[in-house]
């Protein structure tokens, strides 16, 4: 049975960290890394000598690395140059983020300029290869999963960055919804369960329904892009930096390596915080005074004191949850499971809040770092297996409709509506004789369109020269199971239509991201293969480019006789061997076709030096 | 799927050449009956009609009882590819139409599904889809319009949220695209997310206390209005059976010789109750006479008219069966002739008379039961019995208007709801109904132009009911504005802007209308 049906892995694509998991003979099964560890720490590096390096080894260099180390990316997927998160990132990242050509985030790297999807590409990458180590076979599809209140760019860059990794993308899920197919998977229950799902850097809570026949119905969703463990890291490296300076006047926030060092001590003793009621941050030499001696940073931090510097944003995720529970028409006591998930619900003070609030004790149900990894991966085998019967019921995270006169964002579809779903509604021209109309595609709940996302815009011509206010236009919103939304704009005299598949805009063009999937082709093999096919293959190619450069000379030259047709069309078969060859990565036959192809090599030089 | 036929293969089949007009049935009977096509068998009527199976099989057997249908022979599986819908299909008690209670009750909505609706090449389509799921999806496809938030899902009226889940579930996990994921499902692709849609509009609404209660007073309000039209049409058949009670109480069967032996009538109906409409009793039905007898009764009405046709016996007809007089042909027997046709018609009145009194003492116990709608049937079956009774004449046009304010009140709650979820079709349908009992009512023919135009409807009957409108609110702008908007849409720019200036005029102030009025005046159609 597996072998027939293709493989799908689930990839949780977490802001700190990133799993990947299958479901094998039924049983998902997360799938460890070369280390040997479940999750795999979502960092990227680029060495003073080029090299490419991505999770535990770029964490680990991290430190003296500093600038050059990517971490947290997932913040700044499919945002725009000007958004307020993006400039918070800039002054608080140790890596440099700059503008990119379309108002969108460019990280540089050794004086190269990376875009954010090619960033998470590499790390995507990472656990494509460690699913196809485990597995002993390459893997093209997967299910990836995203924070639920990602909107479309989000989710549309998070898409493109799997394409660059040579992912077949099957279907983008919500982390919460994953968690859910976890640990409602194979149960066969009845239920109402509300994921509280914080992780890294962000924070969801989703409220689904899990009924008969595999049914999981979202009923409401909600979170926070921007609200994760890494904030409350922040708030343990302030308290740090802010100790730091009344006792020594030195801003440790000017010294990169000083605050990478901060960043690893802080999460660190967040973590261990969670199971002792005291830990104490070390840090040795931390940075030289102005007087060229070495400072140290010593201090011990309480529970409690990482409880009252992080209260708010757990109030915060409170507040979320109380709103969501709200638009989902519950009431508490409907609630009849409370799951939770992300590393951050490891904290005592998190799991109390949380069960204050639902007025019950969350289930430890899951595991909070492997869950939405399953999840994915059991919606990806229900997907491709139709005898798995798992039906998701996802809905819109964010309303979808059209900017109008004035700059008010209509609203079309509503948000938390089920999909697949469509919704119409008809406008009219705003100015006299206006014989075209932009449809600008928005998402949001801001009745101000520009609080609003932008996903696209089109433009319907040819409308009849008219008073304002005459001529109808249908706008109709359509959401597929797979989550593309499409616009249509109809001019309901002359029955004139435009449309747009929204591909929202992950701030590449098309163009940009054919060429990153051509150079991540080749970091791909690079990464993949061994040395030896490495220079297998570099031989080969160059043999290859210098045969057809001299095909057209030795064509003409030998094409009067027989034999010299004959020997084009063996050298013809010798290249498309070793192009075959290369395209498999098998080394042994690209070494095979090497012999071939200096013989022909060989012989077309000759050709064409006795005809000079 | 099993064919769920094979527990009872009994098909029941309309019997050839009866006309079912002539009996008085029950609107449940008669819709029964309706439902009757020679294939589907009792227990599948059931699920059609949503009468349950004992009540059901009780009208089957007054039916086959009546001579209307036939118990067949199990027919051969029917070529054409039936829904295999049995699991969609609502199963309904049977109750009947309760107009003055209130209570929440299944609508009745008649779902044919004997035949397939759409066109079965559409089964042929080259996709990676079960023959029996296509003809799921072709099926339900096409009925979804006519369908209610209940019969689409399949659930009974009273169903809690968990059993609305539950087939919602049962549903998601039939239609839902991610079912064939990435298969070929080519145009039933989008008919299955449609089918998907309506599910979850439906989910939606049922799963939520606050619009569900909305729904259900508007099924509520749906299922009276209907009612009391199925009430209005019944009126026909009550007047069969009172003309079918006056027939037998006049024995128009015995020969005039005996009309001295027997002075006094055998069979004067027994005052059994008449049937009411809001609890629908099988009315007396003198089933069609023996031939003997039918001949015997030509025979005699022959004799009465002179050889010649026998007079039609119309049902509704309020002019008596009587021959007129003055008609024999024997003077030799002419006198005796008279006196017996006198004796006859004195019977008939008198027959009349009492059948007057019957139907008119069930409306005043209609009245008391508060129920408007019964007691204008009635009245209306007395009046016809007794025409020239003015007080009873009087008595009907009361009721007959208590029963039309009904009418419009139902109506018009209707139209409310389905003007809030922009159902403008049905909007301007039941607007038109507010319109037929409230004739003089200005708001409500306002309304129904609105809905008009909204619904792209009948641009003619629009500016009439607009027209209507403004003629009993000469001096309302909105009033006006709507039919401007009538006359916008029909193309009568001149029209529309007399409209708009008149009320312009009324509301100097109002930026629509300002707007409106620019807008005719540049676009000059």
């Amino acid at each position: 049975m597996a072998n027939t049906m293709e493989r799908v892995i689930g990839i949780d694509l977490g802001t700190t960290n990133s799993c990947v998991a299958i479901v094998e003979n039924g049983v998902p099964t997360v799938i460890p890394n070369r280390g040997g560890y479940k999750t795999t720490p979502s960092m990227v590096a680029v060495t003073e000598a080029g090299k490419r390096l991505v999770g535990h080894i770029a964490k680990r260099q991290a430190i003296t690395n500093a600038e050059n180390t990517v971490y947290a990316a997932k913040r700044l997927i499919g945002r725009k140059w000007n958004s307020p998160q993006v400039k918070n990132a800039v002054a608080t990242s140790s890596y440099r983020i700059v503008e990119g050509p379309h108002h969108d985030v460019r990280i540089q790297l050794r004086d190269k300029d990376y875009s954010v999807p090619e960033i998470s590409a590499m790390v995507l990458q990472e656990m494509k290869i460690i699913a196809e180590d485990y597995l002993g076979e390459s893997v093209t599809k997967a299910v990836v999963t995203v924070p639920a209140y990602f909107n479309d760019n989000q989710r549309q860059a998070t898409k493109d960055a799997g394409e660059i990794a040579g992912l077949d993308v099957i279907r983008i899920i919500n982390e919460p919804t994953a968690a859910a197919l976890s640990y409602g998977f194979g149960r066969n229950m009845e239920k109402t369960v509300a994921v509280y799902d914080f992780g890294g850097g962000t924070f969801d809570i989703s409220i689904l329904e899990i009924g008969e026949h595999g049914v999981f119905k979202v009923i409401a969703t909600a979170g926070d892009t921007f609200l994760g463990g890494e904030d409350v890291d922040a708030r343990i490296i302030d308290w740090l930096v802010q100790g730091f300076r009344e006792e020594h006047n030195i801003d440790l926030r000017q010294d990169r390596m000083a605050l990478q060092r901060l960043k690893d001590a802080a999460e660190k003793a967040k973590c261990e915080l969670s199971s002792v009621r005291e830990t104490e941050v070390n840090l040795p030499f931390i940075i030289s005074s102005g007087r060229n001696e070495a400072l140290h940073l010593q201090r011990a931090i309480s529970r409690q004191t990482l409880e009252e510097l992080s209260e708010d944003l757990i109030e915060r995720t409170i507040d979320i949850c109380r709103q969501t529970l709200e638009d989902a028409r519950l009431e508490k006591d409907e609630i009849e499971d409370v799951v939770l998930v992300g590393g951050m619900t490891r904290m005592p003070r998190i799991q109390q809040a949380v069960g204050t609030f639902f007025e019950r004790e969350p289930s430890k149900g899951v595991h909070p770092d492997e869950a939405v990894a399953l999840g994915a991966a059991i919606q990806g085998i229900a997907l491709v297996d139709q005898k798995h019967e798992m039906i998701l019921l996802d809905v819109t995270p964010h309303a979808l409709g059209i900017m109008t006169q004035g700059g008010y964002f209509e609203e079309l579809i509503p948000q938390n509506t089920t999909v697949p779903t469509h919704r119409q509604k008809t406008f009219t021209t705003s100015r006299e004789n206006q014989t075209a109309v932009k449809i600008i595609v928005m998402q949001g709940e801001h009745e101000k369109a520009t609080e609003n996302e932008l996903l696209g815009e089109f433009i319907l011509q040819g409308l009849r020269r008219a008073p304002k206010g005459e001529v109808e236009i249908e706008v109709t919103f359509e959401i597929n199971a797979d989550g593309i939304v499409s616009v249509r704009a109809k001019d309901l005299e002359t029955n004139k239509e435009q449309s747009i598949e929204v591909t929202a805009s992950s701030g590449l063009t098309r163009d940009e991201i054919a060429a990153m999937m051509e150079g991540a082709k080749d970091q791909m093999v690079e990464r993949r293969t061994s040395e030896d096919f490495e220079a297998a293959k570099q031989e080969a190619e160059k043999l290859v480019g210098e045969i057809e450069r001299l095909f057209p000379q030795v064509e003409t030259i030998v094409a009067s006789s027989d034999f010299g047709r004959d020997a084009i069309e063996k050298a013809r078969t010798i290249v498309d061997k070793a192009r075959t060859a290369i395209g498999k990565r098998d080394a042994a036959a690209v070494k095979e076709q090497i012999e071939g192809l200096s013989r022909t090599h060989r012989m077309f030089k000759g050709v064409v030096a006795k005809t000079h | 799927m099993a064919d769920d036929r094979a527990r009872t293969p009994k098909p029941v089949a309309p019997a050839e050449g009866r006309d079912a007009r002539a009996q008085a049935l029950a609107p449940t009977e008669a819709f029964v009956l309706s439902r009757v096509d020679g294939i589907l068998d009792d227990s599948e009527l059931s699920m059609v009609t949503g009468v349950a199976d004992d009540a059901l099989r009780k009208i089957l057997d007054k039916l086959e009882g009546l001579g209307l249908i036939t118990f067949g022979a199990p027919s051969p599986a029917p070529a054409q590819p039936r829904a295999p819908a049995a699991p969609m299909r609502p199963l309904r008690p049977a109750t009947p139409p309760r107009i003055n209670t209130p209570v929440p009750q299944p609508a009745v909505v008649p779902q044919p599904l004997a035949t397939a609706k759409y066109d079965p090449k559409l089964l042929d389509e080259d996709v990676d889809l079960e023959m029996p799921v296509r003809q799921r999806v072709l099926d339900l496809f096409h009925r979804l319009e006519g369908l209610d938030h209940y019969s689409v899902l399949g659930v009974p009226q009273s169903a809690d949220k968990k059993a609305v889940k539950r087939a919602y579930f049962e549903y998601a996990a039939a239609f839902h695209p991610d079912k064939y994921f990435r298969k070929r499902l080519g145009a039933f692709k989008l008919k299955m997310e449609t089918i998907f849609g309506r599910a979850t509009q439906a989910h939606d609404v049922l799963t939520d206390k606050a619009k569900r209660a909305e729904y259900d007073s508007y099924l509520l309000d749906q299922q009276r209005s209907r009612g009391i039209e199925d009430m209005l049409k019944d009126v026909l058949s009550q007047m069969a059976a009172a003309e079918e009670a006056v027939r037998k109480a006049v024995p128009e069967s015995v020969p005039p010789a005996a009309f001295a032996e027997a002075p006094t009538a055998p069979g004067i109906a027994p005052p059994e109750k008449a049937p009411t409409i809001a609890t629908p009793v099988p009315k007396p039905r003198p089933s069609v006479p023996p031939p003997d007898m039918q001949a015997r009764r030509d025979a005699l009405a022959r004799r009465l008219t002179g050889n010649r046709a026998p007079p039609a016996r119309t049902a509704s007809g309020s002019s008596p069966a009587v021959p007129k007089a003055g008609s024999a042909p024997h003077a030799s027997t002419g006198d005796a002739m008279a006196a017996l046709r006198k004796r006859y018609e004195d019977r008939v009145a008198s027959a009349r008379g009492f059948q007057a009194k019957k139907y008119s003492d069930n409306a005043a116990e209609a009245l008391a039961a508060n129920d408007p709608i019964a007691a204008a049937n009635a009245l209306r079956v007395a009046v016809t019995m007794s025409p020239n009774d003015a007080q009873l004449k009087r008595q009907y046009e009361d009721a007959q208007a208590a029963s039309d304010s009904i009418l419009a009140e139902t109506y018009s709650r209707q139209a409310s709801y389905e003007e809030k979820n922009e159902s403008w079709a049905d909007a301007a349908r039941s607007w038109s109904r507010v319109v037929g009992a409230r004739p003089n009512e200005a708001h409500c023919h306002e309304r129904a132009a609105n809905a008009i135009v909204r619904a792209s409807g009948d641009l003619h009957e629009a500016a009439r009911v607009a027209q209507r409108a403004c003629a009993f609110e000469p001096a309302n702008a909105k009033f006006k504005v709507t039919l401007a908007n009538v006359y916008l849409a029909a193309g009568l720019g001149l029209n529309a802007r007399r409209e708009l200036e008149a009320a312009a005029q009324l509301s100097p102030q109002d930026d629509t209308i300002q707007a409106l009025l620019k807008r005719v005046a540049k676009g000059g159609t």
